[in-house]
């Protein structure tokens, strides 16, 4: 750590003026402000860094239809299987003629949004189950236990592939596979956790106090035990995303012609050779996307478990 | 001990534990850490409750909240608080028990706060839990707490999260959030262990001035014979899940009527005290579902005699005075030629 930035650093509350001055005469003073609103609200590097990352990729999703320069389905006989660069078309066409970036933009939105909104309901309906399981034991624990082992016992992806060839592709198809399934995990997470917390003291104190079972599930045991569970959610919304990608890929994604990362890469291949970009752009939107989460989940870990 | 339910039931008693029975496991072939407890403790009164770990005396408090881990349950025995029938208790006596006539102090500050919490809104939360007061009401009382447990400026502390308070600060929220309910018994389980040795006689000093100050009644169990020794009324020895002493602080400590209890002390370094004079007790505590069936403490008592191999109960030997130990007597003379 620098001098300029070790100064003032250990103190709380307004700086004295002599702190005042030292960070004005510095070089490096808009960095060091920075640092210490950063440390006001618990932010990090992983944090930052990953929050624009995904905050970009949602923006970008959400403004598709005002940005992309093409309309992603309309396709142009014409200019096929155009490389980057191509005026009119920097990251060229596919095999249609449809703009690559155009295709990659309405992408963000398919892929980004589904995970995210994918994720909602299993966090929400396995987090319930695991914390209720766990703190109260009992049958409802047993019968909960078994039924999380019977679905942890199968491959998830496998499952959940099966799942929707069943149910049919489609956004809402996804949604529900993923949360039949992916329930368990956040579940087994909250239950563990509830379990170590119910013998806690304070629990206890609060057992002694004549406390509602709901509010102590409310304000003792969730706020101590739900970030585990989100900086999971972090590394599963990667998970999705790859999922969603790879039933593009099966053919089984997001139905044609929208678009979204796995499909372009599956319709890429017969061009691997020749026109390699095809399938490593959308390769390098998914590597951000999950990098942009996982530097999330990173981050969150870092700031939560600072208590 | 035996009466007619009438008789038995409040008697003016704050608290009558009776014949405690506390076993884990299924009735057959469980075990019981608790056999035979038998205490009382009665408004503005302090009873220390001392043994070594595993004598039983935490599962004794927890039984008397009716807080027993899961597979933990009373076999037999009756435990009353005030007109509170603990061990046949429904839900809703349940309710008025905890919070209401009990508050509970934690051996550990650390766990014992809710780390992600204000310690203001605790309190208060702890407050509304069994009388119908407002928010602003509640937190009102919980500033009040705040400066009764010495708190300088109650109203900023309020604010502050338990990880901004030293030891000695946690544990005295901890005895606001137990008082917040206007308890009329305080259980203490072992509240100044985890503490430093400078702040332990601020709190335990605060915990007896409540005893007389607000009237109410408190148990503290410890295993600290120089914390009993300098706070509590009425002490209560207690060895392999049994009672095995009962009687006023100062006689206890000075004539110990139980062989057990005269070896613990002996045990306690003093000032007078030299290295050579100490003795450790031989042997340890017997494991838990191989207690003897006659005096508990035998295989470890240097005074021991074949009859003490029988079964053995807590009688009275003088007034106010329990003991289990067929040689008290012996005891008594003992402890006069050491004093001469």
């Amino acid at each position: 750590m620098s001098v300029v930035g070790g100064l003032p650093n250990g103190t709380e509350g307004p700086p004295t003026s002599a702190e005042v001055e030292v960070e004005a005469r510095s070089p490096l003073r808009g960095m060091a402000v920075g640092r210490v609103v950063g440390r006001r609200v618990g932010a990090n590097a992983s944090l930052v860094i990953g929050l624009a990352i995904i905050g970009a990729l949602l923006l970008i999703g959400a403004l598709a239809g005002v940005i992309s320069p093409h309309d992603p389905v309309k396709q142009e006989i014409g200019n096929t299987l155009a490389p980057p660069g191509t005026a009119g078309h920097i990251l060229g066409t596919d095999q249609l003629g449809r703009d690559t970036l155009s295709r990659l933009i309405y992408g963000a939105r398919n892929d980004v949004f589904v995970a995210l909104g994918a994720l909602v309901l299993p966090f929400v309906f396995g987090t319930l189950v695991g914390i209720v399981a766990g703190y109260r034991g009992g049958w409802f624990d047993s019968v909960m236990v078994g039924v999380i082992d019977v679905i942890i016992a199968f491959p998830i992806l496998v499952l959940l592939i099966a799942l929707v060839f069943v149910l049919g592709p489609g956004v809402k198809t996804i949604i529900i596979s993923v949360a039949l399934i992916d329930w368990v995990v956040y579940a087994r997470l909250a239950r563990t956790a509830a379990r170590r917390e119910a013998v806690m003291e304070y629990v206890l104190a609060a057992q002694v106090g004549g406390i509602p079972t709901w509010r102590i599930l409310g304000r003792h045991v969730v706020p101590n035990i739900i970030s585990q569970s989100i900086i999971y959610a972090m590394s599963d919304a990667v998970l999705i995303i790859l999922f969603i990608t790879t039933l593009g890929f099966l053919g089984l994604g997001i139905p044609p012609p929208a678009s979204d990362w796995g499909t372009m890469i599956a319709e890429a291949q017969p061009y691997i050779n020749n026109q390699w970009w095809l399938a490593v752009i959308p390769g390098i939107a998914i590597i951000v996307a999950a990098f942009g989460l996982s530097l999330i989940a990173d981050g969150l870990a870092q700031r939560l478990d600072a208590r | 001990m035996a009466g007619s339910p009438s008789e038995k039931r409040g008697a003016g008693r704050l608290l009558a534990v009776r014949d405690l029975r506390v076993g884990v496991g299924p009735q057959e072939d469980g075990f019981d850490p608790v056999s035979d407890a038998s205490l009382h403790a009665d408004r503005g009164e302090v009873v220390g409750v001392v043994g070594e770990s595993g004598s039983g005396k935490s599962l004794t408090l927890r039984a008397i909240a009716a807080l027993l881990p899961p597979g933990v349950a009373v076999r037999s025995g009756d435990v009353d608080v005030g007109d509170i029938d603990v061990v046949h208790a429904d839900r809703r006596e349940v309710h008025r028990l905890r919070g209401g006539a009990v508050g509970m102090v934690f051996q550990e500050p650390m766990t014992a706060l809710n780390p992600t919490m204000r310690i203001g809104p605790q309190i208060a939360e702890a407050a509304r839990a069994h009388r119908k007061v407002s928010r602003v009401e509640a937190k009102a009382r919980a500033i009040e707490l705040l400066g009764q447990m010495q708190f300088t400026e109650p109203e900023r502390r309020y604010r502050l999260y338990p990880h901004e308070l030293s030891g000695g600060m946690r544990q005295r929220v901890v005895i606001a959030i137990a008082l917040a309910g206007d308890p009329e018994l305080l259980l203490c389980d072992e509240p100044t262990t985890a503490l430093d040795a400078t702040v332990t006689m601020r709190v335990l000093g605060l915990i007896t001035g409540l005893a007389k100050e607000l009237d109410i009644g408190i148990l503290l169990v410890t295993h600290d014979l120089g914390v009993a020794a300098r706070v509590c009324d009425r002490i209560v020895v207690m060895y392999a899940g049994r009672v095995v002493e009962e009687g006023p602080a100062v006689a206890i400590l000075r004539r110990p009527r139980h062989a057990y209890t005269l070896a613990l002390l002996q045990a306690v370094p003093t000032r007078e005290s030299t290295i050579e004079a100490l003795r450790a007790i031989p042997g340890s505590p017997p494991k838990v579902g191989e207690v003897p069936s006659g005096c508990p403490f035998v295989p470890r008592c240097t005074l021991a005699e074949p009859a003490c191999e029988q079964p053995v109960s807590l009688v009275e030997i003088a007034a106010g005075r329990m003991s289990a130990c067929r040689r008290h007597e012996l005891l008594a003379d003992l402890v006069e030629a050491d004093d001469a």
